[in-house]
């Protein structure tokens, strides 16, 4: 008998024939603790994507797509309402940033992002509660003053409520709401929408916007220092709203107006009189908005004439295209030379000439005039949108600069009492609606930070996460959910019918699942489907719920290379210094001695439960029949 | 392109006769510069290098490690245009061992290889080969055999195929793997042998350790290894049959023929062995080299690498007054019975190095063991006492300290006049 | 005089470089009369990307008798090639107390790397020698690193894996300021016999000068 008299050292004893525990999912395989095969640690990080990085009030973009594709409108809604309180406003009306910025274009389409934001605001505007009403913060007792209704202040009162302060917004017109109400036809956001959001905002208390009260230099007036004194801080959001004048021959005919005070009346519902023949002069959005508006109520013809030639327009695609399909017609590089106007003064033409945009030595852009092209057009109607301007001579001279507001990185202005700051418009000159809900937004942080000793600090550097950095072969090219649209022949009938509408719940669905989610981890469980060694752990498919087990993972990277988003990425596993990360293995096979025997009682429980099933089996029964397991 | 080429017209009458197998002029080349240069190298090159002297026409591979550098060798050479060779990357070793035969049978030299469960894949193969009696060579590296998962070098591999008519022996170093590949296709394509041999090679020890090699003249080879010349090959001008059914008559005959083949390969062992000698100046023991055992009152007896360790520790034990020698086997088929009598004769105990498995066998030990108390016991006159010792299983290395467990045992039995049991375990016995 | 030298590094993707500096030392030392073996090691199973692998050189003006003992029982120079492995295995198991040269493949702060040794090894340590050998060596493209050489470089570092022919240089890319560094921190070997069996022999004196050392007790 050569086995007589052998024995195994404890160290050495294997189990039977070298059989071993399966991995689990909480430890893993632990015979072998592989992490020192590792010098890359693949590390969740997320990145910015460009979408939120383009966004003026940092919606995060990704995040609510992500919730809309699993049907959690009202987690998305909560969401975007974290930096942008009014998304029915902005689903409507936002210019977007955030889709030109969006990798998607370079897949195949940009994501329809206002539709979904849209989408969202519109499923929490008819919520029956306002869903962040009940977890408001106490008023602090602070109030701030703010200048203007329109989006920026709008937005700092809803921020600064969220962290418990009071406001009070001095309006000039006598409704809510700014540009958003005066500047913005209703064809574009509906009255009652916009009506909603105000009320939505003011039914969170603390929050009080009086109107018809014009913030100036009338002794009798509320004057700025009325707000300084008044008020723990001060917020100047009073925007553009005053157009500027074409000094030519004739400008001061009857029928000759501004594009903006056009939109004011009509927005707010007075009445307003059009011809049939329209010139409008410029080549903005706001001459746009003008053009359609009059074509609307005249149910004529409106011409834009514009410096621009038709590549330089600055009208945002799609409503060029939709004036287009409404007849609004274009004559680009064009200048008016001065206004005919019969013997009562009424408009009843132009001289226009041919001109155009140029750079003059300084590299500045500068109309120039061909000269000897004039030509008359016939025309009742002249609105003229070439730009806007404020009345700031009710502030001191030390708050402005070049009929702007003069501002810090902070939005600051230069103030003894170091809290009056300013956004939008008026301090940024002629911008989009969602540049001032980010400064009110930005601007609502800062009072806070100041009014609680904090320092002013800029926001960190961020990594935004460009598209070659995903994995795109895992996004199949869909092709983006078009906006339905009202047809052009009936919508340029009427001021009240709105031209975008909205995406249906399936659309939405539809249009959030093409986010690449770049940079943002969004639950997609390749890592812990690709791992080869079972060291990716997660317990939900969401964003933070996974993790790496450092221990067995071999730094095989296949987790990052397949990392849809790009939120994985490798770090030099010698960067972390601490001690637990990695079994310091005794050779380079095993990670001491013994491991295996370690695992020796799970095999040798297989053994007895197999010799006891065998048992079992063999006892016989008064039937005469072993007991079958 | 295999360099075979049959140099009489389509007519029938004299068997075909094989032109001298052509080396590149590259390969000339190459070799010239080699002569007489001592490289260092590990005992896969070795082999592929007396693979390329040896002017193979066919190789035929399946990798599988340790044996796998020799292929990887060899295709570099084919690569470089050094050996011009036919090159058979197979599916799996029971082709690749096909392939070699069909090209032994039609008259090329073929060489081929395998490690571990490797070598027991293609183990149908092993007596179709020799029973038709077409001497190939193939190298093994050895390699613990599954499970559990192994690279170590374990004899069993290659121990397990010792009764199916192959030439079977270890070489120690990896000169003697390259001596020893040219020797034994001198032996096997002799007319009076005509078989199959295996050249092994412990993996690792031997396969992955460099030592120097002498690197030959083509001259010198060739004079000692003339072009192969196969007596029958397949050849559609002289057709003829190979491995046809028999009638059960026919089969003791048969088999009765290829014993004589493998008792006559003992004295073309001995021929060849010499004639290397002289041609190459190398001398190496028939079958036995018997180490201090002259005077031995107890021997070791040992196959493979680990003979180099033995002998270290066998001076150490001499030099601290132990009477111990070494007894190791070149050859284990045909196996040496007559050599090993004379070299053990006036031993007292004799101990046998297991590094393979043999399961229930006899000894409850090794397989190495069974033929060399089978020899002992057909000794005339005193026979020594005979145990076994299962050492460097799954590759484990046999230090010299197991060596000196081993004469301590070896000491006690003699003292005793009796061993303690028939195969000892060593390191799991005190 | 006897020295054992282990080289851990990582398998396919660095293993040429440590098996450059086991070959290089080894050489050098067969040249200068000693006896001298260098072995790859099997059992670490070198064709699995990044595990541990170990590649050993010994040398000693006696032969060198139990020659199949692989793993070095007693190494006292020990180089990483790669600094990871610095907290990934017990490298001085068998060493002496103070007995052990470490040099260590690294851009960082000795300091730092020191923080990553238990009191048991840091008993071990004589000196740490800390070597940029990345920094050091002879770009090749974009990185001397084999973890970004192109796949038929690899495939040919993969045969050499396998035992098979050597195709590359000996004693290229980072292998070439460790041994610099190793040779320079242990003074055994005269720097310039070294330097004459390595291929970069530029990067090889670059690491025999460019190194920082951190001396434990004197051996």
């Amino acid at each position: 008998m050569s086995v007589r008299g052998t024995h195994i050292p404890e160290h050495l004893r294997l189990p039977i024939a070298g059989v071993t525990p399966p991995p689990t999912e909480k430890e893993g395989q632990r015979l072998f603790p592989t992490g020192n095969f590792r010098f890359f640690r693949p590390v969740y990080r997320d990145k910015t994507p460009p979408c939120n990085h383009a966004c003026p009030t940092g919606e995060q973009i990704q995040k609510y797509l992500d919730f809309v594709k699993h049907d959690r409108y009202l987690d998305g809604y909560l969401t975007i309402l974290e930096d942008n309180p009014m998304p029915s406003v902005t689903g409507r009306v936002c210019y977007h940033p955030c889709e030109t910025a969006c990798n998607r274009a370079a897949h195949d389409e940009p994501i329809g992002i206002r539709s979904v934001e849209r989408f969202l605001g519109d499923f929490g505007l008819n919520l029956e509660e306002n869903p962040i009403k009940k977890d408001l913060p106490p008023l602090n007792g602070k109030t701030v003053a703010i200048v203007g209704s329109g989006p920026g202040g709008l937005a700092c009162a809803y921020h600064l409520r969220r962290k418990g302060y009071a406001s009070v917004i001095f309006e000039a017109l006598d409704s809510a709401g700014g540009m958003l109400r005066a500047g913005i036809p209703a064809w574009h956001l509906p009255e009652e929408v916009l009506d909603k959001e105000i009320a939505k905002l003011t039914g969170l208390g603390g929050i009080e916007i009086r109107c018809g009260v014009r913030v100036g230099s009338d002794p009798g007036g509320i004057t700025l220092d009325h707000l300084r004194t008044g008020y723990d801080a001060v917020f100047l959001a009073l925007g553009q709203d005053v157009g500027r004048r074409l000094d030519v021959e004739g400008g001061r005919s009857r029928g000759v107006l501004g594009a903006l005070e056009f939109l004011r009346e009509t927005g707010l519902g007075r009445p307003v009189k059009v011809g049939r023949n329209v010139l409008v002069i410029g080549g903005g959005n706001t001459a746009s908005d003008a053009a359609r508006s009059a074509v609307r109520l005249g149910g004529g013809e409106a011409t834009i004439v514009s410096l621009e030639s038709e590549d330089e327009l600055l009208i945002v695609p799609e409503d060029l295209e939709q004036a287009r399909e409404e007849g609004v017609r274009f004559r680009p590089q064009h200048s008016l030379v001065r206004v005919i106007a019969d013997g009562e003064g009424n408009v009843t033409g132009a001289v226009l000439c041919q001109a155009r945009l140029a750079k003059d030595e300084n590299g500045n852009v500068r109309p120039q005039i061909s000269e000897g092209t004039e030509f008359e057009v016939p025309c009742d109607t002249i609105l003229i949108a070439i730009g806007q301007v404020q009345v700031l001579d009710w502030l001191p001279e030390s708050f402005t600069e070049r009929g702007l507001v003069k501002a810090d990185e902070y939005g600051r202005v230069p103030d003894d009492s170091e809290a009056v700051f300013a956004g939008g418009d008026v301090m940024r000159g002629p911008s989009m609606v969602v540049d001032a809900l980010g400064d009110g937004k930005r601007a609502a942080r800062d009072i806070d930070r100041v009014l609680s000793a904090q320092p002013l600090e800029p926001d960190g550097p961020v990594e935004v996460m460009p598209y070659e950095r995903l994995n795109t072969a895992y996004f199949r090219h869909a092709p983006r959910t078009p906006v339905p649209l009202t047809p052009a022949g009936t919508r340029s009938k009427s001021q009240k019918v709105e031209v975008t509408l909205a995406y249906s719940r399936e659309e939405a669905v539809a249009e959030a699942d093409r986010c690449m989610s770049c940079g943002v981890c969004n639950g997609c469980d390749n890592c812990y489907i690709v791992c080869p060694d079972i060291s990716v752990m997660r317990d939900a498919r969401e964003n933070g719920r996974y993790s790496i087990r450092t221990h067995y993972c071999k730094g095989c990277l296949v987790c990052v290379q397949e990392c849809p988003t790009g939120c994985l990425e490798k770090v030099p596993e010698l960067d972390f210094d601490e001690p637990d990360a990695v079994v310091r293995m005794e050779t380079a096979f095993a990670p001491y001695d013994g491991a295996h025997a370690e695992q020796a009682p799970f095999t040798r429980q297989l053994i007895e439960d197999a010799i006891a099933e065998y048992d079992r089996s063999k006892t016989v029964q008064p039937n005469g029949r072993g007991v079958t397991p | 392109m295999t360099s075979v080429h049959v140099d009489h017209g389509l007519t029938s009458g004299a068997p075909p006769r094989l032109a001298p197998a052509v080396r590149t002029p590259d390969g000339e080349k190459f070799l010239n510069g080699m002569a007489g240069t001592r490289i260092r190298q590990n005992g896969c090159a070795a082999a592929a290098y007396a693979a390329l002297y040896a002017n193979v026409d066919v190789i035929t591979a399946y990798p599988i490690r340790p044996y796998t550098a020799i292929m990887m060798n060899l295709a570099q050479f084919i690569a470089d245009g050094i050996l011009d060779a036919e090159y058979i990357h197979a599916d799996g070793e029971h082709s690749q061992f096909s392939a070699a035969f069909g090209a032994g049978s039609c008259g090329a030299r073929a060489y081929t290889g395998s490690s571990g469960v490797g070598v027991t894949y293609g183990y149908e193969m092993y007596s179709i080969i020799s029973g038709a009696r077409i001497p190939i060579q193939m190298a093994i590296a050895d390699r613990t055999l599954d499970p559990p998962g192994d690279f170590g070098s374990e004899h069993t591999d290659a121990l397990c195929t010792r009764d199916m008519g192959w030439l079977l022996g270890w070489a120690a170093t990896p000169q003697e793997v390259f001596d020893k590949s040219l020797i034994a296709y001198a032996i096997g394509e002799d007319p009076r042998v005509l078989l199959p041999q295996m050249v092994v090679q412990d993996g690792y020890f031997v396969s992955h350790i460099a030592g120097e090699v002498e690197m030959p003249a083509i001259g010198q080879v060739e004079s000692f290894l003339p072009p192969y010349q196969l007596p029958f090959p397949l050849d559609p001008r002289r057709p003829v049959s190979h491995g046809p059914q028999i009638h059960p008559e026919q089969g003791p005959p048969l088999q009765l023929e290829r014993a004589r083949a493998m008792e006559d390969a003992l004295g073309v062992i001995r021929e060849k062995t010499d004639e290397f000698a002289q041609v190459f100046g190398r001398k190496y023991p028939h079958f036995v080299e018997s180490y201090k055992l002259d005077d031995a009152e107890i021997a070791i007896v040992i196959s493979g690498g680990h003979s180099v360790t033995c002998r270290a520790a066998v001076d150490r034990l001499r030099a601290a007054g132990v009477r111990i020698g070494m007894a190791r086997l070149l050859w284990i088929r045909p196996f040496p019975t007559s050599d090993l009598q004379e070299a053990l004769r006036g031993v007292k105990a004799v101990g046998v190095v297991e590094t393979n498995l043999g399961l229930g066998g006899a000894s409850y030990g090794g397989i190495l063991s069974l033929d060399v108390t089978t020899a002992l016991y057909q000794m005339d006159g005193e026979r020594p006492l005979a145990t076994s010792f299962m050492a460097g299983l799954g590759g484990e290395t046999v230090p010299m300290s197991e060596f000196e467990w081993m004469a301590g045992k070896l000491g006690q039995a003699v003292a005793r006049g009796r061993v303690e049991k028939a195969a000892h375990w060593v390191g799991f016995e005190d | 005089m006897h020295h054992e030298l282990t080289v851990w590094s990582r398998g396919i993707i660095m293993d040429k470089e440590a098996r450059d500096v086991s070959t290089c030392i080894a050489t050098a030392a067969r040249k200068l009369g000693y006896h001298a073996e260098n072995v790859s090691d099997y059992v670490d199973d070198p064709d699995r990307t990044n595990c541990l692998v170990r590649r050993y050189a010994r040398f000693a003006d006696t032969p060198i008798l139990d020659r199949f003992v692989y793993e070095n029982p007693h190494p006292d120079w020990v180089v990483l090639v790669e600094e990871t492995i610095i907290k990934a295995v017990n490298f001085f198991r068998g060493t002496e107390d103070g007995s052990g040269v470490l040099v260590v493949n690294s851009a960082r702060d000795p300091g730092y790397l020191l923080k990553f040794l238990p009191d048991a090894m840091t008993k071990k340590l004589n000196k740490l020698v800390v070597v940029d050998a990345v920094g050091l060596a002879e770009q090749r493209g974009g990185s001397p690193w084999m973890f970004v050489r192109d796949l038929s470089e690899l495939a040919f570092d993969r045969m050499s894996t396998e035992g098979a022919v050597e195709r590359l240089a000996i004693g290229m890319g980072i292998a070439a300021p460790l041994i610099g560094a190793l040779v320079a921190a242990t003074g055994e070997l005269p720097i310039d016999e070294v330097a004459s069996v390595v291929a970069d022999r530029d990067a090889m004196l670059r690491g025999a000068e460019q190194h920082k050392v951190i001396q434990y007790a004197s051996a």
